[in-house]
């Protein structure tokens, strides 16, 4: 009789437990992100500050990232890349910052992807860079700030 | 006699050595006076029963086999469902992804933190809480992760089982029997020895791993492993682990995802399952590591009460991983998993329990043992997404009192609508956008029109600002 009480309680206490913990989704893919300064300089930004630029000068960004979910089933290719809301795009000489070579992918192990794009500081001010990348699972969305200084 | 072979608590515990020691016989009775002895104690056989229950092994292990079969389903089914998903396969909601579970995984987790304490507070990583629960499960019940939830723990012993009926005596406890007379050199010279050892039997078999000195120490392999994943995991080593990592081979099994070398490291863990019990678990594991030091100190673990017990060794012999139980007053052996199958299978009421020291707070059922070892494992994981260090999604689109900021360029006009709680026709007009454009377009596609060029989602965003703050 005791273990039968005892065992409907586990029961109960288990399947609400479960249910809370089904609630909670899973991780995502990180990114880790380097900027190489026009002097060869390489510093790690994150995306919970902001990074100064300098006007007029050349960066290289380096992103890197692990498929946590495995599988995955988007490419770094289709990674999202919005400045100030608009879509990055290639030699657009209205955005403040102008990219000027498109990402370029590759893989250095089976789950990881190291890519690197170059870009020009164009215009003084403070801009959004935000990286989407969109799944049915997790996927990963992360916003870099800038603020680029004038000479 | 008794006093004897009665161990401190802590007390290594060598169950190989302990079920050959001939002078155990004198202990106690054999295993034909139990019966006997219960009977004039006036205490009630339940060897029996408990033996010839659900599947074969009673209430505890049944109770087992639930928790092990459904949390199989759960991961396993989980992470097939999520790599079908692409095809349009639906993830039930209690199928959440637990990476922690993953035996290399959270070990490598590990490793991270000591890199980056940073980790720990980035709520989209949920390895580090699964592993405070397993550890919590460990510092509690002991191993008992191990025995009731680890997916590749169960499929090991789902394996070891078709091995004891293929293999019998190899595997099983005549093998064991046999295995003592060789080790004492009684067989030797016979053929008994050269003809069944070497054809097979002892180095097929537990005969082999579970007796030899590499058996004795392999055990500390665990260790070399364990710091080899932490070290990978901090970025020490670079190496993939997934290459050799079994627990991802089997939850993606049919997927791209397993290199082929961890699918081989997978399948040769199964193939020594056949003749092994838990290869993996027992000289490999690195979470194993964690789990058998915290358990040392576990309040609730498998507990003999000497007044009790009349030695017929029974929980010996029934004990899948060789663990002496009638030689110590709480097991504390790193192979223990708290299966409970000992505690079944002793025919004295009383004698063994999954207790609190002094028999105090007793698991009566393999169910409870199930269900406090799954609320123990939860348990961080829910007080961390309480204080939201875990389960945040990091790009959660739309919040319950819609926020422009979280718009994504991935949603449809149609979706913004519904989460923004505008008609669709009112939000095209919003953005000026004419009536009949098609509402299905992703929002970073709308830009791509020359003519609606400046609608771009940080205008989107903006317009939708403006019109809350209105
Ligand atoms: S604990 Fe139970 S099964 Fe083990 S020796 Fe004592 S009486 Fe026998
Ligand atoms: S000692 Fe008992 S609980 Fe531990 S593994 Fe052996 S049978 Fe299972």
């Amino acid at each position: 009789m005791i273990v039968r009480h005892q065992a409907a309680v586990a029961g109960a206490v288990g399947a609400l437990l479960l249910l809370l913990v089904a609630g909670a989704p899973a991780a995502a893919c990180e990114f880790v992100y380097t900027l190489i300064g026009p002097d060869g300089e390489e510093r790690s930004i994150e995306t919970s500050n902001t990074t100064t630029l300098r006007e007029g000068a050349a960066y290289t960004l380096r992103m890197a990232y692990r498929e946590d979910h495995r599988n995955c089933n988007i490419g770094p290719e289709d990674t999202l890349y919005l400045l100030d809301g608009a879509r990055w795009r290639l030699e657009r000489e209205t955005q403040p910052l102008v990219l000027t070579t498109e990402p370029a992918w590759n893989q250095p192990s089976s789950r990881s992807h190291v890519g690197e794009l170059q870009f020009t500081a164009a215009t003084a001010g403070e801009w959004s860079l935000e990286l989407i990348r969109t799944c049915h699972r997790d996927g990963y969305a992360g916003t870099l700030r800038f603020v680029v200084e004038e000479n | 006699m008794q006093g004897k072979t009665v161990r401190k608590e802590g007390a290594p515990v060598d169950g190989a050595e302990n079920v050959l020691d001939p002078g155990r016989r004198s202990h106690g009775s054999g295993h034909g006076e139990t019966p006997d002895r219960a009977a004039r104690l006036g205490y009630r056989p339940r060897g029996e029963e408990t033996a010839k229950g659900l599947l074969g092994a009673g209430e505890w292990s049944a109770g087992r086999y639930v928790a092990q079969i459904a949390f199989l389903v759960v991961i396993v089914g989980g992470a097939t469902l999520r790599n079908l998903a692409a095809e349009g396969y639906q993830v039930p909601f209690f199928m959440p992804e637990l990476h922690g579970i993953c035996p290399i995984g959270a070990v490598q987790s590990l490793g991270r933190l000591i890199t980056d304490a940073g980790y720990l507070f980035d709520p989209s990583r949920g390895h580090l809480w699964v592993l405070a629960g397993v550890l919590l499960v460990s510092l509690l019940m002991g191993a008992a992760f191990c025995g009731r939830l680890c997916p590749l723990g169960t499929v090991q012993e789902w394996i070891g089982k078709l091995g004891r009926r293929l293999l019998k005596s190899r595997y099983g406890r005549r093998g064991r029997a046999w295995r003592g007379r060789a080790w004492r050199g009684r067989a030797w010279l016979g053929r008994a020895w050269l003809g069944r050892a070497w054809l097979g039997r002892a180095w097929l078999g537990r005969a082999w791993l579970g007796r030899s000195v590499a058996s004795r120490y392999a055990g500390l392999i665990r260790y070399g492993a364990f710091a080899f994943v932490l070290a990978a995991g901090a970025g020490w080593i670079a190496f993939e682990l997934d290459l050799i990592n079994p627990s991802v081979a089997l939850v993606h099994m049919w997927t791209a995802a397993v290199p082929v070398t961890g699918a081989l490291v997978f399948f040769g863990v199964l193939g020594a399952s056949l003749v092994v019990e838990r290869p993996w678990c027992r000289f490999l594991c690195p979470y194993g590591v964690l789990q058998t030091n915290a358990a040392r100190v576990s309040p609730w673990t498998i507990r003999r009460s000497p007044a009790a017990c009349n030695g017929c060794r029974e929980c010996d012999r029934r004990c899948p991983l060789g663990v002496a139980v009638s030689r110590t007053v709480a097991v504390r052996d790193d192979r223990c998993t708290r299966c409970g199958v000992c505690v079944a299978a002793c025919p004295i009421p009383g004698a063994l329990s999954y207790s609190a020291p002094r028999g105090r707070a007793p698991i009566r059922s393999g169910l409870v043992a199930s269900v406090a070892v799954l609320v123990l494992l939860v348990t961080p994981i829910v007080l961390a997404s309480g204080i939201g260090l875990y389960g945040t999604s990091p790009d959660a689109q739309v919040s319950a009192e819609f926020d422009p900021e979280t718009i994504s360029p991935m949603m449809s006009l149609e979706e913004l609508a519904a989460a923004a709680g505008v008609a669709e026709l009112e939000l095209l007009a919003l953005l000026g956008l004419p009536p009949d454009y098609d509402t299905a377009v992703y929002l970073f596609d709308i830009e791509e029109d020359q003519e609606h060029e400046h609608i771009t989602v940080g205008f989107i965003r903006e317009t939708l600002s403006d019109r809350l703050s209105d």
